[in-house]
């Protein structure tokens, strides 16, 4: 897991922020509400992921297996 | 010391920007946090990883049963993961959610220190005459 990660994520989020932005002044007030719904879910998916990834970490390291 | 730095440089230049991301997109300002937290541990968890390791070199030179010392380094793992869990829970804003994950832990804990005290009281019953 690196730092990159996190600016990734938050690339993400400026991306949809504008997007939303964009889509709000052209009156589609219900698929900004989408693609913000879309982006939060693409980010959970990933973060999951590392939390996982994160809790298998601390298990290997206090040993809680064993 | 440079992972050291690095946190808390990354952390600074977070907030700053998170200070935007909140107001425009909230709940991806949210994950961010979450995602800095994750990183942080993880690069935490080498150099706890070489403080366990070197506990373990001590209790092994103190002659410990290692069935005791694995149960204290358990405990202290359960408690890192819950607190963790019930800090993330409480960050996205769910104070009875994160309630929820740290009595998950206590109630953890608790069971893995019944063998110690069942232990105990059978040497104290041994101990007391009659």
């Amino acid at each position: 897991m690196d730092v990159t990660v996190i600016y990734q994520i938050a690339g993400i989020g400026i991306i949809i922020a504008i997007l939303n932005i964009f889509l709000s002044q052209a009156g589609r007030g219900e698929q900004a509400q989408m693609l913000s719904l879309a982006g939060v879910i693409i980010v959970l998916v990933w973060l999951i992921r590392m939390i996982a990834a994160f809790f298998n970490d601390v298990e290997s390291v206090f040993r809680l297996w064993q | 010391m440079g992972g050291i730095a690095g946190i808390v440089t990354v952390a600074v230049a977070l907030s700053l920007f998170l200070a935007y991301l909140r107001r425009e997109m909230a709940p991806i300002g949210a994950q961010v946090a979450l995602a800095f937290v994750i990183v942080a541990l993880v690069a935490l968890l080498d150099p706890l990883r070489q403080v366990i390791d070197a506990f373990w070199e001590l209790a092994h030179g103190a002659q410990v049963r290692p069935a005791y010392v694995s149960l204290v380094l358990k405990a202290v793992g359960v408690a890192y993961l819950t607190s963790i869990g019930a800090e993330l829970a409480r960050d996205a804003g769910e104070e009875a959610i994160g309630a929820v994950v740290e009595l998950a832990g206590k109630v953890a804990i608790l069971l893995l220190a019944l063998p110690v005290v069942a232990a105990i009281l059978d040497v104290l019953v041994r101990l007391l005459p009659g």
